[in-house]
């Protein structure tokens, strides 16, 4: 449902473009992993060699705590962008993040915040809950309105007009800064581009849903 | 006895010392295993420590201000709660954050221990054996998760003495813990002696000592040490290896103890073997000896010897035995002696060591009878006491003489003595053996003469007769009286010849079977031939004239002489007869009574001739 929504966001942010400037071109990104597999919820982003004004934009999103478990995992955004954390548990939640585009804490609460959160730096905020170590989510603020993330075939569409991005693709498991991942591509006008972009990937330890909280996982770190 | 003791002693210290060597060698593999266990226990506290203090909230906030003064005391106020020496933050991207070992560290310098977290990145934490400012830690590194790692915690545990006296405390072994890198040998702790630590890093460096993970025996500091070395940290560039050490003269100390008591009580057991010994000496071996001794008196004819045992056991009973023996045989042997008074001491030998019983025996035996010539008028003349006095001093003589050849003494009838040899105890030459005794005693008689002459006392002369033949032998009389004696013709013969002395007046005439026996032994002269009355065989009858080869002061030609003259008289010649009579009585000075007996005979053939059935045998008058 968060993907139709999802969607959704992307078909106005798209369609916004489409209104405003001429025809959009496709640019089709396959990334893949240093060993081969298809890799899903990569975000890519495109970024005009020459420079995008950006017009501020004032989205509003919400990444909900249910079942004490953030949905979305991964929601990208652009720099501006305020999100709020419904929590849809009867529980509280303690949502933080010590990353450093966006440090914040909402200290346990139930409901929805008042006050929504605004990301204005770009980078990715890695969010969790002071009390389910377990629970965990990404924020990935960009300052470019040409982004997608890849599915599970590991590709990720991006409609843009013709010129040349610098293309940069990140993931929560992503080694090293993503700024390494940047990949120049020109796209022309009418025939759409393809690419490939490989990109190594970490193991990342984080604790595991302890059993009472989830009745389907193991519980202690790992 | 005390062979057993001493095998037992030796045997059992050995197994006692082999078994406290095993048992050392257990033991340090037991603290080995002690000692790896604690390792790893305190590895997992540390980590467990170490992931509690990484969850804490406030201190990732603490984190979030980058502020490195802040986080150093945050860590500080942490590494508290776990005891930990030292704590350093790292960053994701390999960069010290924050060291509480250098305050004045702000951030970005690379953290030295890289591959350290990049262990951890890819295990999710670390532990690794580190050196830092000289000292050695055990590190723990974890992350710090919000929720996802956000900067590595890196907890330190100084490795010093503290640990190893902890660790002695739970081993009870000695314990030194090294750190190995291609700078050299570090001494991180060690519970050994002071002065002997030098001398084991020495050890440890010299690689022909093969420390491993077999325990070995070294020497240090003039004790023996059970060693063991494991390795229980090593990465490519250096290694922390503990030696685990039990003193062997400390292990040995029960041993010791065991081994004095053992000794305690080998040398009471051969104490008391050796007061057994010499009771069993004082309780055996001396009455033994003193029985053996006791023997021995008997052995020589001592019966009057008593053994002095005043035991009560067996051999107080075998002494008193002895002694009762004794005195039996003591008993025995006056009996023996004082038969031996009254008879012969072969027959009371025989008497005393065969079953008396009535009853003779045919044997061949030599027959003695001898007498006293003219006896009645010398005991005319004599007073009672006298004659006693002088029979007593020949009879003894004489007695003697037989007794020293093994003759027996029949009896003594008045002056006459009856005597033989062959019996009891069978031999062969007892015809030569009774002739022989014969001549020493008239010998013996003779020099008996001349003292008597000297003392102005009567002269005694011996007539005896001997005979050998086959006589009846044996206990004769009553049950309740009876004599040693014997019969037949033989004896009568013996009898009968002694008293044909007087017709010839010779001193020992023997039968023609004592002759047969003894011809080559004696120089002899053929007498007569006689029947004796009431027998029909005629019998020859010889003097016994000396011993062969005795020199009889008498003429050689004698002898010969005298033969060929009785040769001549039984021939009927009897003028060639009286010749050589009368030359043979001339080679003896007129004094022969054989001779003159012949020349007399003669005179009367002359004047009666013999009738032609002469057999030249002349009647044996009886007495």
């Amino acid at each position: 449902m968060r993907r139709t929504v999802h969607f959704f966001t992307l078909t106005l942010i798209v369609g916004a473009m489409t209104a405003v400037n001429v025809s959009a071109e496709s640019l089709s990104v396959t990334v893949s992993s240093n060993e081969g597999k298809k890799v899903s919820e990569a975000v890519v982003t495109a970024t005009p060699v020459n420079g995008v004004e950006l017009a501020k934009t004032n989205q509003q999103l919400a990444i909900d705590q249910i079942d004490k478990v953030f949905v979305d995992h991964v929601t990208v955004v652009q720099a501006g962008t305020s999100v709020s954390f419904p929590n849809r548990d009867n529980i509280r939640h303690h949502v933080y993040s010590f990353s450093k585009p966006k440090t914040f804490e909402i200290p346990l609460y139930l409901g929805t915040p008042r006050e929504p959160t605004s990301f204005d730096t770009t980078g990715a905020v890695s969010l969790g809950c002071n009390i389910h170590d377990w629970m965990s989510a990404y924020v990935y603020v960009v300052d470019t309105p040409y982004y997608s993330m890849t599915g599970k075939s590991g590709i990720a569409t991006l409609e843009l007009p013709a010129g040349e991005y610098d293309v940069v693709t990140w993931h929560p498991r992503l080694r090293g800064p993503a700024k390494k991942t940047t990949k120049r591509i020109n796209v022309a006008s009418g025939k759409g581009e393809t690419a490939d972009i490989t990109i190594k990937l970490k193991k990342v330890w984080k604790p595991r849903r302890s059993p009472v909280a989830s009745r389907s996982g193991g519980g202690g770190y790992r | 006895m005390g062979l057993a003791l001493v095998s037992v002693f030796l045997a059992v210290n050995a197994a006692n010392l082999t078994s406290a060597k095993d048992q050392i060698r257990e033991k340090l593999k037991v603290s080995h295993r002690v000692f790896m266990r604690l390792i790893d226990a305190r590895s997992q506290q540390l980590a467990e420590g170490a992931y509690v203090l990484s969850s804490d909230f406030a201190f990732k906030r603490a984190i979030t201000t980058y502020d490195s003064q802040t986080i150093i005391s945050a860590m500080d106020n942490l590494g508290g709660r776990i005891g930990a020496d030292a704590m350093a933050l790292v960053s994701v991207d390999y960069e010290l954050l924050a060291d509480t070992l250098k305050p004045e560290v702000t951030g970005e310098d690379e953290f030295i221990f890289a591959d350290l977290i990049e262990h951890a990145e890819e295990e999710g934490s670390a532990s690794s054996i580190v050196q830092m400012e000289g000292r050695v830690y055990q590190m723990m590194v974890v992350p710090i998760l919000a929720p996802e790692p956000i900067a590595w915690l890196c907890v330190s545990f100084v490795l010093d003495q503290r640990l190893g006296d902890e660790m002695k405390t739970l081993t009870t072994s000695d314990i030194s813990l090294f750190r190995i890198d291609e700078s050299g040998i570090v001494q991180i702790a060690s519970t050994l002696p002071v002065e002997l630590q030098a001398e084991l890093v020495g050890v440890i460096r010299d690689k022909t000592v093969p420390i491993g993970d077999r325990s070995i025996t070294i020497p240090l500091g003039g004790m023996e040490y059970v060693t063991y070395k494991t390795t229980f940290f090593e990465d490519g560039v250096s290694k922390v290896i503990a030696v685990l050490q039990r003193s062997l003269q400390e292990g040995l100390l029960p041993y010791y103890r065991l081994r004095a008591l053992l000794l305690a009580i080998s040398a009471i057991a051969m104490i008391i073997t050796a007061i057994g010994a010499v009771a069993t000496s004082r309780s055996v071996t001396k009455p033994v000896v003193t029985l053996v001794e006791g023997a021995r008196e008997i052995e020589k004819g001592n019966y009057t010897h008593r053994v002095l045992v005043e035991q009560k056991d067996e051999l107080g009973v075998l002494a008193s035995s002895f002694n009762h023996m004794t005195e039996s045989l003591s008993e025995k042997e006056k009996i023996r002696n004082l038969l031996g008074k009254v008879m012969s001491p072969a027959v009371a030998h025989e008497l005393l060591n065969k079953e008396v019983t009535l009853g003779g025996e045919e044997k061949n035996m030599s027959i003695f009878f001898s007498d006293v010539k003219g006896f009645t008028s010398i005991s005319e003349q004599l007073s009672p006491q006298d004659l006693v006095t002088l029979l007593n001093e020949y009879l003894t003589e004489m007695s003697d003489l037989i007794y020293d050849t093994d003759g027996v003494i029949d009896k003594f009838i008045g002056d006459a003595i009856v005597a033989f040899w062959g019996a009891p105890l069978p031999r062969d030459d007892h015809a030569e053996i009774a002739v022989r005794s014969a001549l020493r005693m008239q010998r013996k008689l003779a020099e008996m003469r001349a003292v008597w002459k000297e003392q102005g006392r009567h002269e005694i002369y011996m007539r005896v007769g001997i005979n050998t033949g086959v006589v009846v032998v044996g206990n004769m009389g009553s049950k309740e009286r009876m004599d040693y004696t014997m019969m037949g013709d033989g004896v009568n013969l013996a009898a009968r010849l002694e008293g044909a002395n007087k017709n010839y007046s010779t001193e020992l005439m023997i039968s023609e079977f004592t002759h047969e026996k003894v011809k080559d032994q004696f120089i002899l002269r053929e007498l007569d031939c006689v029947r004796v009355q009431g027998k029909k065989e005629a019998i020859r009858v010889f003097e016994v004239m000396g011993e062969t080869g005795d020199d009889l002061g008498i003429d050689e030609r004698f002898l010969p002489c005298f033969h060929a003259a009785l040769g001549a008289f039984r021939s009927g010649d009897f003028d060639e007869s009286k010749t050589l009579f009368q030359k043979a009585l001339s080679f003896r000075d007129g004094v022969d009574g054989p001779s003159t007996l012949y020349l007399n005979r003669i005179a009367e053939l002359k004047e009666n001739p013999p009738s032609a059935d002469w057999d030249c045998v002349y009647d044996l008058a009886k007495g």
